[in-house]
């Protein structure tokens, strides 16, 4: 059927109010396409003069109501008055929809940009978090990694996202645990268990591993809707766990040789074994000196643990370490001259100061010259010299025997606590501390570094270097 | 005489375990290591071994097995004096054919007399062995 070209300006003029209404909003598109029809219906009437102007009264309103909410549609009779009553009705739908529409539209930029600043927030936690933290989605495949998962995992962190977690985590059984809890069903299930891995840096470290369940979004359903593993690095832990333990039963085992000779020979002395006067004294003595042994055992594992603890306060005074070594030498004298050991005297006449707690670097150097005294047999020497390294920065105290040396297998463990080489020990008696106590002193207190060298059958030395004190 | 074999690196407990055991009519030879200490049970025979456990060279437990290699040492029974806290379990100690421990400090006075029950014992199962040897021979006669 021909349309009257007249219908068709109005139909295209009440279009085009619609349009300019709907500039802002895609709902107009719909609405116009009603109005349209509603129009359309009010041609076929062919009242052109009146609809003319219904439409002009129209327009004026849709226009005046864009800005006024309240404004009154006009007013009219018959079927115009019905024409206008439904134009005015779908078109104040239409006006209140698309206000609506701009108002969820506002008010969904702000939830979407607050939601990216939550997220970006609890990427910035997950991050700070100094435990490995991996999340599997419901398909076991990463949701979301921190970078020490990366680091402890081994994997590359810009290329996890949505892995399958068998590619993410090289350990099978780690691996099979998560896939395990996700697919258990249960939304509160919490695995615990310890995991020694290769990480990234190529290091074996000991981890507390956790995977728990993460439950549906969806409260209806009670599935698991994702797995969250936690690592917590804990090999330093398990280290200091088995250094006290190895610790407590090597304190034990030599607190325990002296007292088994004291406990027996006072037993001895309590049953008459002692028949005559010279072997009580013997005892006697045995018992004093295995009571001084004792007591220098506990006085040296206070001292270690006081340092290791930090509780021992070092007293250090800008000095000249010169006149302190020469005293230790003066207290070994006597002892070497006994045992015919010419202990000579190479020490620096440099005038540097050092800046050292006096008492502790006096028995530094009374422990190296008597341990050289002690292996060294009779007719041999001790050398004890100072030198400032060659930048001028460093003081190197040595001490050099022509003793029995120390096995190259030895070398590496003699300044660890407790530890005496083998067949050493008949030639002297001692607590196996004396050394380690020294390289904390030189090493915890003094900043300094000490070293051994040896060769088997030819002596040994032992080297340390403590920082010169600034000129300041 | 019995013939006891003391070893034990620490001087003071060998002498006082040689002491006790010498004033009480024994004959006794000491080593400081557990190599020694097999190379003198070899050498001297002894009727029993008192040995400390931790020492340079053989431990205890390895000097105990590794004269069970030579004839005459077979059936010699071993007292064991140890600080506890190595953990050693009876199965070890069986393997290693030690016959008694001790843990340290340890009374002499009561080391003495497992020495004796020990050196008793080893008589009774050799006087056992050689009638049986006879009865088994008499019975062949």
């Amino acid at each position: 059927m021909p349309i009257d070209p007249t219908i068709a300006v109005l139909a295209a003029s009440i279009s085009d109010a619609w349009r300019q209404l709907a500039a802002v909003s895609g709902l107009v598109g719909i609405v116009g396409g009603g109005i349209a029809a509603v129009a359309a219906w009010a041609l076929a009437r062919r009242e052109r003069g009146r609809a003319e102007v219904a439409v002009r009264q129209m327009r004026r309103y849709v226009e005046g109501r864009r800005d006024d909410h309240e404004a009154t549609p006009p007013s009219l009779d018959g079927e115009h008055q019905r024409l206008i009553d439904a134009i005015t009705a779908v078109t104040g739908d239409a006006i209140d929809e698309v206000r609506e529409a701009r108002q969820i539209a506002r008010s969904s930029e702000v939830e979407l940009g607050l939601a990216r600043a939550e997220l970006r927030y609890l990427e910035g936690v997950l991050h700070a978090i100094s435990d490995a933290v991996l999340v599997t989605d419901a398909f076991n495949e990463v949701a979301v990694a921190n970078r020490a998962a990366a680091d402890a995992l081994a994997f590359e962190f810009d290329a996890a996202g949505h892995r399958p977690v068998d590619q993410i985590v090289r350990d099978g059984q780690l691996a099979r645990l998560i896939k395990d809890t996700r697919d258990s069903g249960d939304a509160s299930l919490r695995r615990r268990l310890e995991k020694h891995l290769t990480t990234r840096g190529g290091g074996e470290r000991v981890f507390d591993v956790t995977v728990t369940s993460l439950g549906e979004k969806d409260r209806e359903h009670t599935g698991v809707n994702g797995v969250v593993t936690v690592l917590r690095d804990v090999t330093r832990e398990r280290e200091i766990a088995a250094s006290k333990s190895h610790f407590v039963s090597s304190v034990s085992h030599e607190l325990r040789t002296p007292l088994s000779s004291i406990a027996a020979y006072v037993e001895m002395l309590v049953d008459g074994e002692a028949q005559d006067a010279e072997t009580r004294d013997e005892f006697y003595g045995i018992i004093q000196a295995e009571t001084t042994r004792l007591a220098r055992l506990i006085d040296n594992i206070l001292n270690i643990n006081r340092i290791e603890s930090g509780i021992m306060r070092a007293q250090r005074e800008r000095m000249v370490l010169g006149p302190i070594i020469r005293e230790a030498i003066d207290v070994m004298r006597p002892q070497a001259e006994a045992k015919q050991i010419e202990l000579e005297d190479h020490v620096s006449a440099l005038q540097d100061h050092v800046f050292v707690d006096r008492d502790m670097m006096f028995q530094v150097v009374l422990n190296l010259i008597g341990n050289a005294v002690k292996y060294t047999e009779a007719g041999g020497t001790v050398k004890v010299s100072s030198d400032s390294d060659r930048e001028g920065r460093l003081l190197s105290v040595s001490v050099q025997d022509s003793g029995v040396g120390i096995p190259e297998d030895a070398l590496p463990h003699v300044f660890d606590k407790f530890y005496r080489v083998q067949g050493h020990q008949k030639m002297a008696q001692g607590t196996g501390l004396g050394l380690n106590l020294v390289k904390h002193v030189v090493e915890s207190v003094h900043d300094g570094t000490i070293r051994a060298t040896s060769t088997p059958g030819a002596g040994s030395t032992f080297t340390f270097e403590v920082p010169f004190a600034d000129n300041s | 005489m019995p013939r006891i074999l003391v070893v034990d690196d620490e001087a003071h407990i060998q002498h006082v375990v040689s002491l006790k055991l010498r004033h009480d009519g024994m004959d006794v030879v000491t080593a400081s290591d557990g190599d020694e200490a097999l190379a003198l049970a070899i050498e001297h025979t002894p009727d029993a071994i008192v040995t400390d456990f931790q020492m340079p060279g053989l431990t205890g437990l390895e000097l105990s097995a590794a004269i069970r290699h030579h004839e005459a040492l077979a059936d010699v029974p071993v007292l064991m004096l140890t600080a506890r806290g190595y953990g050693l379990t009876d199965e070890q100690l069986a393997e290693h054919r030690i016959a008694d421990v001790m843990t340290k400090p340890f009374s002499p006075r009561e080391m003495l007399q497992r020495v004796r029950s020990l050196l008793s014992r080893a008589a009774e199962s050799a006087t056992t062995t050689a009638n049986t040897a006879e009865a088994e021979r008499g019975t062949i006669a």
